[in-house]
């Protein structure tokens, strides 16, 4: 056995445990205090995601991801296709452009909310440990003429290549304002994000 | 079939296929030195075997359980024995099985062989693997030799394996590994060299012990040691050791111990010629690797063969290393069974001892200084016996984990856990303490016909009043509840109300472990091996229930120091002094001193920033550490009260469950848990009683709130959450 373990608790275990006889409940932290020498000296612990790590990850998602599943609901029941997006500043709406005679534009105007999946998976086996996933939920509304060109030019500088499809008059660029994200890490870590709305 | 190679002389050597050692051997072969007749499984195998089986996306999907960099060790042994178990139940695809059988009888017939792990990114000079994968010496059968083959491979992704790739920062989903097979060589005399000694450039170390040298490796057989000077061969010094055993060949195959023979025990292992040879061999292969080289070989007749050869490591672990506590965690049986006897006879009784000594001191009658001088001591007391916690009794954990492997090793069990129910005993003083508190729980039901009135009758009732108090003196001596005596009286009495509102639960786990598990267990083994069996149950046993009540005893010296820091902080207090702040046990000394103190104040809390979002936790991934899938208002734990207001049909909810705190169990239906393992207390109390259990979830105490709603899925780990 070697000396380390004890010769290097000595300074970790009294910091600690000064720390514990204020909390009024010292034994109960025995066991953490072994382990909290641990987490100094030999592992990191896991945490929950924080708000602006998740954030970092949804806008880094939502740049490099060009496609989102769209899920509408209508007479029909529900109905899922792809669909080219953008995300607005702070996260707090999508965007997508959809030829007005389709089947989910008619079900926008049946029912205004919708969902988007947009994930990175690489559909290899380690989508389980490093894909993202995340569902966006939200209410959607065409846009106005006053918000247009600027969602407009948005909308063309991710996606030069849709610039005659999004400019026809015959397709509406449609905004959803975002309730919340439910985003999927490790496959089953799930945590939801609300941009907060004003 | 170059997936599959002889070393011959003529062999070509494929680094990143055949893995550092089995390539260091066939440059030793190549250069004419003698070595074992050996063959390699290159990690092609390796990839194919996790590919077709399906095996690489298993190991993939229970590495991502968690992020590596958050995992407990505790975590990683879990993980590893998992991974153990996928490997030894999962079958050999038929034709690759034909061709490895074929291959290996074709080279060894039926003599016995020792299989070693060969990974490509091991004994490189920057990293050395030394002890880290596991090796079997002497297989005997082919069978055995199969199954010892999926042994090496999965301890690629042993514990200590995990953490050491961890460490050095490798890729571990890309890790691979070889075999080296090689004929089984029963040395005579058989050790190390090491070419550059760790305290001197000008010296190389020569080690050697009668029989193989694994005692040696392993540290449970002392080897006699000379020095040798590099420029001049001359032997500069030369160590005894107290020889007395030496390791040798087992009969059904691997090892054991065996006692040296009068003539072993007077002479050294090696003779002045012996020692010249081990290091002329040992420097010649330094000259052909160009690097200085770290040596196992044995002696077959008067022959020195090379068993393995290794450049010493550039980066050399120094004696803080963190790595060296790492391999500290796998623990032989010799080295447990000191372990134990220390733990057992010194340690344990010691530690009662102190406790009892330190209860018999009368506080009340001392003077400020005194007591000022008695908190010091007692705080000294207890950080020392944490200290022997953690150096200890925590290694000495291993031992389970040992038993663990043994028995899933010959049982291979679809559960790798499911050893643990031969392990859980009725003596824990957890268990005890909670037997009492249920026994009172039915005793009140019986009063309970009007609960409003139950504190009129328990008053009343004499035999109740000693029921209470007894319990009294118990939660004071499981003092981590810490609450004033009054309180407790009013406490417990609520909480037994609670108890009686229990369904009556069949006879738990506890009573029910039986002799018929152990007969089962112990039916696979005879000769030696049951021996071997029936003593790493009974070292099992014992490390699992020191795993709690050594808690139980720390609890006890601390309710020590607590009683005296009560009693200093009340004579400040009538002194009209004003406490304040975080109270540090030498800060009260201090003032009782009459020093002035600057108390410490309360951490200040930084406020968070302003952001413009919000995030709810929806659902956790832990552990699955007890069966069953339940729902319920959470409480979480963080205090003492919260462990009184608990109610029956909640969620138990904590950062970690000590031994002190499982009374509470049999009232909740679930249990979440920061902490992982499926050894920790949590995870095992909740088996005892049937309750689904999640350890390892991520800031479960703060990501989860009082009054969720939660539902705990113990057989995936899943923790979900609903916020009102």
């Amino acid at each position: 056995m070697s000396g380390s373990p004890a010769d290097t608790t000595d300074n970790g275990a009294s910091e600690q445990s000064d720390k514990f006889w204020s909390m009024g409940k010292i034994s109960m932290e025995i066991e953490h205090l072994a382990e909290y020498k641990g987490s100094v000296h030999f592992e990191k612990h896991g945490h929950v995601r924080s708000v602006p790590d998740i954030v970092g990850e949804l806008n880094s998602l939502f740049s490099t991801q060009n496609l989102a599943v769209l899920a509408t609901s209508g007479k029909t029941g529900p109905y899922g296709n792809l669909v080219a997006f953008i995300a607005g500043p702070d996260l707090k709406y999508l965007v997508f452009a959809t030829q007005k005679a389709t089947r989910k534009f008619g079900n926008l105007l049946e029912n205004p909310l919708v969902a988007f999946v947009i994930d990175n998976r690489s559909n290899k086996i380690d989508d389980f440990i490093n894909a993202v996933a995340v569902t966006a939920m939200g209410k959607a509304f065409e846009v106005d003429s006053g918000e247009k060109e600027k969602l407009l030019q948005s909308f063309i500088d991710k996606h030069p290549h849709l610039k005659d499809f999004v400019s026809s008059p015959s397709c509406a660029l449609v905004k959803v304002e975002i309730e919340k994200y439910v985003c999927v890490f490790r496959f089953q870590n799930v945590i939801e994000l609300y941009p907060k709305n004003d | 079939m170059t997936d599959l190679m002889e070393i011959t002389s003529s062999v070509h050597i494929e680094m990143d296929r055949m893995g550092g050692k089995s390539a260091a051997i066939a440059r030793l072969a190549k250069a004419g030195f003698k070595v074992p007749r050996s063959i390699v499984i290159t990690s092609d195998v390796y990839d194919s075997f996790v590919e077709v089986t399906g095996l690489r996306g298993r190991i993939l999907f229970e590495l991502g359980r968690k992020d590596i960099e958050g995992m407990r060790w505790e975590e990683m042994w879990d993980t590893a024995l998992r991974i153990r178990n996928f490997f030894l139940t999962t079958p050999w695809p038929s034709s690759l099985r034909r061709r490895l059988e074929t291959f290996i009888t074709g080279s060894f017939k039926d003599s016995q062989v020792t299989v070693r792990s060969s990974a490509p990114d091991e004994d490189s000079t920057k990293n050395s693997f030394a002890g880290i994968h596991e090796s079997l010496v002497n297989r005997n059968g082919i069978d055995s030799v199969m199954d010892a083959i999926k042994l090496v491979w999965a301890s690629l992704w042993s514990d200590r394996a995990m953490m050491y790739r961890r460490e050095l920062r490798l890729d571990f989903t890309k890790s691979s590994m070889a075999v080296l097979i090689q004929e089984f060589i029963d040395g005579k005399k058989s050790g190390i060299f090491f070419g550059v000694s760790p305290n001197s450039q000008n010296l190389s170390v020569v080690e050697s012990v009668y029989g193989l040298n694994q005692g040696l490796v392993d540290g449970s057989v002392e080897p006699d040691r000379w020095t040798v000077n590099r420029e001049t061969g001359a032997v500069e010094s030369h160590l005894a050791s107290k020889r007395s055993i030496k390791v040798a060949p087992s009969k059904g195959g691997g090892l054991t111990t065996v006692e040296l023979s009068e003539d072993e025990i007077l002479s050294p292992p090696l003779n002045s010629a012996e020692v010249e040879t081990v290091f002329r061999n040992g420097t010649e292969a330094e000259k052909l690797f160009g690097l200085s080289q770290d040596v196992e070989w044995t002696f077959s007749g008067d022959e020195f063969i090379f068993l393995q050869s290794r450049p010493i490591t550039t980066n050399a672990l120094d004696p803080g290393d963190e790595r060296l506590w790492y391999r500290s965690l796998k623990r032989s049986l010799t080295n447990l069974r000191k372990l134990r006897k220390k733990v057992e006879n010194d340690l344990i009784p010691q530690m009662i001892k102190t406790a009892e000594e330190l209860a018999d001191i009368g506080l009340d009658s001392m003077s400020d200084s005194d007591l000022a001088g008695e908190i010091t001591r007692r705080t000294q007391i207890l950080k020392n016996w944490t200290n022997i916690y953690w150096a200890e009794f925590i290694p000495f954990a291993h031992a389970v984990r040992l038993f663990g492997q043994f028995y899933n090793d010959a049982l291979k069990p679809k559960d790798p856990f499911e050893f643990v129910s031969l392990l859980v005993t009725k003596d824990m003083l957890s268990v005890q303490r909670n037997r009492l508190l249920q026994e009172a729980s039915r005793k009140i039901s019986n009063f309970q016909a009007d609960e409003s009135r139950i504190l009129g009758i328990t008053a009343r009732n004499a035999e109740f009043r000693e029921l209470i108090d007894v319990y009294t003196r118990e939660f004071q001596e499981f003092s981590s509840v810490g609450m004033e005596l009054e309180n407790i009286e009013e406490n417990l009495l609520e909480l037994f109300s609670e108890f009686s509102k229990i369904p009556d639960r069949s006879e738990t786990g506890v009573e029910t472990s039986s002799s018929l598990e152990e007969d089962v267990f112990l039916s696979h083994f005879s000769g030696p091996a049951l021996e071997e069996a029936s003593e790493l149950l009974e070292l099992a046993r014992f490390s699992y229930r020191l795993r709690d009540d050594d808690n139980i005893y720390l609890g006890r010296l601390e309710s020590r120091l607590r009683s005296a820091l009560k009693l200093g902080e009340s004579r400040l207090a009538a002194k009209g002094a004003a406490i304040k702040g975080s109270r540090l046990p030498e800060e009260i000394a201090e003032a009782l001193r009459g020093k002035q103190v600057d108390w410490v104040s309360s951490k200040v809390e930084t406020p968070a920033p302003k952001e413009s979002y919000r995030s709810e936790v929806r659902q956790l991934r832990g552990q699955p550490a007890g069966g069953g899938f339940s729902s319920g208002l959470a409480r979480v734990i963080n205090a003492s009260e919260d462990l009184f207001s608990f109610k029956v049909g909640e969620i138990l909810v904590c950062d970690a469950v000590d031994p002190n705190i499982t009374f509470i169990v049999p009232l909740c239906v679930g249990i979440v848990e920061r902490r992982g393992g499926m050894l920790i207390h949590g995870a095992i109390i909740a088996r005892e009683y049937g309750i689904p259990c999640v350890t390892g979830v991520a800031d479960a105490a703060s990501a989860i709130h009082t009054g969720d709603y939660v539902t705990v899925d113990g057989f995936l780990g899943i923790v979900t959450l609903e916020r009102n």
